[in-house]
Formats: C-alpha cells, structure tokens, sequence
C-alpha cells in the first residue's frame, strides 16, 4: 500500500487551458510536509481533472489588492516551492547560438537525529562541465580532471538568478513587477510574471511559474526591442512528494570539506572612480586580484542589483585590440576600452550600451 | 653529354678552376641548354649538401626546377617586377641579386671567383623556384615563399562565440586570452560573492 505513495509524479499534461483551479493551488502548497499529506496530495490530483471551471478564483481570494501583490504572491510562491520541494526537472539553457542541459534535482531527507538535510544537484547532460552538487550549506563542485572542492552558500547558482532565493522587495527601485496571462508550457499551465527594468538600462526578466509546482517552467531575458537575448527551458519536470531514489543517492554522497582557507584578498582598490552606475546597481565588493587563468593582474569591481550583475576590471593597457572591443554572448556582454593609461573591461548580464557606458565611466582618482 | 663534360661544371662549383679554365667551361656550357640545367642542380646539389638550402622532395618541385630553368631568359627577370610576383620578388635585396646574377649568367663575363659564381646561380634558382610555383590565382597570399612548410588551414582563433568573432576578426592571442580569463574570473567571482553575501545576510538575521 505505502509503495504506491512512495512516488507521486505530477504529470498533469491539461487537455484544456482551464484545468487549474483550487485544487491545483492547494497541491502545491502541501508540500512542505509530504509524508503526513500523502493519502490528500493522491486525492487532489484525481480531482484535478474533473474541475476545469474553477479557473483563476484562487489567485483574486488570496490576493485582493491589486497586482504587485499578485505577482508578489507567485514570486513568493516560486521561491518556496525552489526551496522546499523535492523535483527532478531537466533544463536547457539558450545563450547566443549555445545551448546547454542540465538536470536539476532538489530534496529533502529527514537524517537519523531529525534535523532535515536539503540536497540538490545541477549537472550538464552533455559534456563534462561542472556539476554542483549542494547539501544543506555546503556546496561541491565536481569537475573532470579537477580535485572535488566545497565552498558555503545555500543555493547553486547556474541558471537560476540569485534573486529567486532572496528577496524579491530587493528589486522594487529598479524593476516593476507585471502580472501577465497565464500561459500552455511543455502542456502545464504557467503564470507568466514580467520583472520589468524601469530605467531600460539593464534586461528585462520573464518568468513563467508552474501553476501547480510553482517551480519556474520558463525564464528569459529581453532586450528593449523586446528580442529574447537568453533563455532557460525547463524540458521535463517530475514533481515529487517524496525523495525518489536519486536523491536518497546524494544523500549518501559525501562531500568534500569547505575550504577554510580565506581568500587573500587586497582591499585597497580606490585608485578608480565609477562615475556612471546603471540605477538600482550596488557594489558587492571590490578587491585587487589576480586573474585566474592568465594571472594579470586586476583591480575589480563586482555589482549587482539583485537581479543580475556584472563585473568591472581595471588592468594594465594592452596594445592588441581596437578600441572599444564589444562582444557578446547571449545576454552577457563583453567591452573592453582602452582608457588613459589603463583598459577598463565589463563584463556582465546588461545591454551592450550600458557596458560600454560603465567602461567609459571609469576615471582615475 | 659525357661525363667529361660535365666535370668543368662540377669542377667549377667546387673552386678547383684557373681561371682559363673557368673561361673555358663557360664558353662551353653557353650555348647548351643541358649543360645549364646540369649546372643548376649541381649547384643545387652543393647547397643542399651544405645545407645552405632546405631540400624539398617532391617530384614536381624538380620537374617545375628544369621548367623553370628551360624558360630562364631575361624576360624572366621582367616579370619580377610584376604585380602578381609574391613577397620574394619585392625583396628589395632578392630582385636585385637575382636579376644581377641572372644578367651576369646571360652575359658569361669572367667572375671574380668562382664560388661566387656558385652561390649567384643558387640564389637565381631560388628566386626562379619562388617565381615559377606561383601560381596566377594565388597571388592574394602574402606569406613568405621561401617557407616550405604549407599555410594551417582548419585553425582558427578560438572566440567567445562565432558570431562576436566574425565582428573582431583582428583579436589575437593576447587579447583572446585576457577576454577568456576575464569571462572564467567574472563567473567565478559571481559563484562565490552571491553566497558570502547570502551567508552575510543569514549571519546578520541570526543575529537579530
């Protein structure tokens, strides 16, 4: 009996655009205790079915006051059903002309003294790249060739935008929240929210949210022309109410102990004035280090306005490119300017005209 | 052609000759097509065994020596001047050896020595070698047409995407590699500052 609830897979593939209603909205809520609420979560989904003319009621009852609040509810809904869910989704990514997969498996796991353990997984489905696996705070990085290595941080950060473990309040200055028409993706219906830049200086940010899982089935960033610079897919998704068996397998993995080294990091980076920050934008840290890979040396600057960010390099001028060198790679643009006596580089998830607004900025004290 | 024919000629390369005899191994070889073309590979056999020239071996490379050799006329020394004679013939220095030494040989005056006489006939070949395996079609390739060793094809100068490089063609190594370092740092600055500043934030909350 109890092998038949071991593992739920919500595979709701709705027939008609109308098949969300009630019951889907408290399904998706239900998981942050699967073991108790099994026998109901079994129950929702059969009636799930036969009630397509509830459409819409629960999103007015919880939210009456309008429509920042509205997104504000998916938003919030997204974010726990990132963090408290056990799934299994497979993700492709599309920047420029590269496309790559990755599957993503999230979890929870009771250990033998009761406290909970959060495991996830991002692997790439096609090559060797980094998988990341994450338990808890304690983040792995498994690279072929490469010794294993840990480092702290409570969420691994490949495709998915920092902000979606934060705050979202964090964004309100710089961007507005639109509630938009609910949407078919991959045959599951998708709440599209559009996390709009007000000053039009950096992306804007699409999500489609699961109506069911509240796991995001969509994301894109679009430039002011409204063309999709970047985008993530996510291909399949097995929602679970239970730890399935790979994640039961992750929690025997044991990972490498977290670095306790510090990083030796130089703080006297002042010697450059950023005259020109794109609204909302604040600096994370700044620092003189060097490059890995090539070991020039550089004085940075990282900034972020919670939703994406970018980098600024200051090093030594180079004679062997033309100024200003602008690239680009899906989303992530790339300006490089010779200043005076110095290059500047920016590098960062921003139209290419705001980079090259900061590069130019940058003067010496 | 005899032997004995012949040996004035290698005598000759190997400065063994008065010069009388010189005189005369000239006076016999100038109106002898053959006797020409014998010289010019053993000169070319000279250098190679000192290795003062790097030895192609490709039947064609020979065949197109005794085709170019056969043509060798003054006209030759014209045509270096033309537009389609790649980068060897607007060497300053290798036009004019070349087509001194190629007169001098039109015109058999007594040389000061004979091994000087050597290395001007190998330096004429090598120019005539350079000239004549130019193709007409080819002249857009600017390499230098003394290096054997053929253009790479099939590398080209890894960029961040195809697109963005057919854009900057003119980025070389340098800067290829400091745009890579940069693109790996950024990201990996990304991975670590979002979880200090996340375990900033939790630390300020345990706090509260």
């Amino acid at each position: 009996m109890r092998i038949l609830f071991l593992l739920i897979t919500c595979f709701v593939y709705s027939t008609s655009a109308a098949a969300t209603g009630t019951a889907t909205a408290t399904a998706s809520t239900k998981v942050v205790a699967p073991e108790s609420e099994q026998l109901q979560s079994k129950e929702q989904q059969v009636q799930s079915e036969p009630q397509p003319q509830s459409e819409a009621q629960p999103q007015q009852a919880t939210t009456p006051n309008g429509e920042k609040i509205n997104a504000a509810y998916w938003l919030k809904k997204l974010q726990e059903a990132l963090t408290k869910s056990n799934f299994e989704a497979g993700i492709v990514t599309l920047k420029g002309e590269k496309t790559e997969s990755y599957q993503w498996t999230h979890g929870f796991k009771v250990n033998d003294d009761g406290t909970e353990v959060e495991i996830e997984r991002v692997s790439p489905l096609i090559g060797n790249g980094i998988t990341a696996i994450r338990k808890n705070q304690t983040l792995s990085f498994f690279e072929s060739n490469k010794e294993p290595y840990s480092i702290s941080g409570v969420s691994i950060r490949n495709f998915i935008p920092a902000i979606f473990y934060k705050d979202f309040g964090d964004l309100v200055d710089s961007y507005q929240f639109v509630l938009v028409s609910k949407s078919q993706i991959a045959g599951r219906s998708a709440q599209l929210i559009r996390v709009e830049s007000v000053t039009k200086e950096a992306y804007n940010f699409w999500v489609w949210i699961d109506v069911i899982s509240g796991l995001p089935l969509r994301m894109a960033y679009i430039d002011e022309q409204g063309e999709v610079v970047e985008q993530v897919l996510m291909t399949h998704l097995s929602y679970l109410t239970e730890p399935n068996e790979e994640i039961n397998k992750l929690f025997e993995i044991q990972l490498p102990q977290v670095a306790n080294t510090a990083i030796a990091m130089n703080q006297q980076t002042n010697n450059w004035q950023l005259e020109y920050t794109p609204n909302g934008f604040e600096l994370l840290k700044s620092d003189r280090h060097h490059v890995s890979i090539n070991r020039e040396v550089a004085d940075y600057y990282l900034f972020s306005d919670g939703l994406v960010e970018y980098s600024v390099y200051v090093q030594r001028p180079i004679e062997s490119f033309n100024s200003p060198l602008v690239l680009k790679d899906g989303g992530t643009s790339f300006v490089m300017v010779h200043a005076d006596g110095f290059d500047v580089t920016v590098v960062g998830m921003l139209p290419t005209e705001t980079a090259f607004k900061i590069a130019k900025s940058v003067k010496s004290k | 052609m005899t032997n004995q024919h012949q040996e004035p000629l290698s005598a000759m390369l190997d400065d063994e000759l008065t010069n009388n005899e010189l005189t005369q191994a000239l006076d016999s070889i100038k109106d002898n097509q053959q006797s020409v073309q014998t010289f010019g590979r053993y000169a070319l056999i000279g250098d190679v065994l000192r290795k003062e020239q790097e030895l192609v071996s490709d039947d064609s490379f020979a065949n197109s020596i005794q085709a170019a050799i056969a043509d060798i006329e003054l006209p030759m020394v014209d045509q270096l001047e033309t537009e389609n004679v790649a980068s060897i013939a607007k060497h300053p220095k290798w036009y004019q050896r070349a087509s001194q030494k190629v007169v001098q040989l039109s015109e058999h005056k007594l040389l000061k020595g004979s091994a000087q006489f050597a290395i001007a006939a190998s330096v004429a070949l090598v120019a005539v070698v350079g000239v004549s395996n130019m193709n007409p079609g080819q002249d857009k390739i600017t390499s230098p047409v003394l290096n054997p060793v053929p253009l790479v094809q099939g590398l080209s100068p890894v960029s961040l995407s195809s697109d963005s490089f057919k854009e900057k063609p003119t980025a070389n190594q340098v800067t290829q590699s400091r745009i890579n370092a940069l693109m790996a740092d950024h990201n990996q600055q990304l991975r670590a500052t979002d979880d200090k500043e996340e375990l900033e934030k939790e630390d300020k909350k345990i706090e509260q």
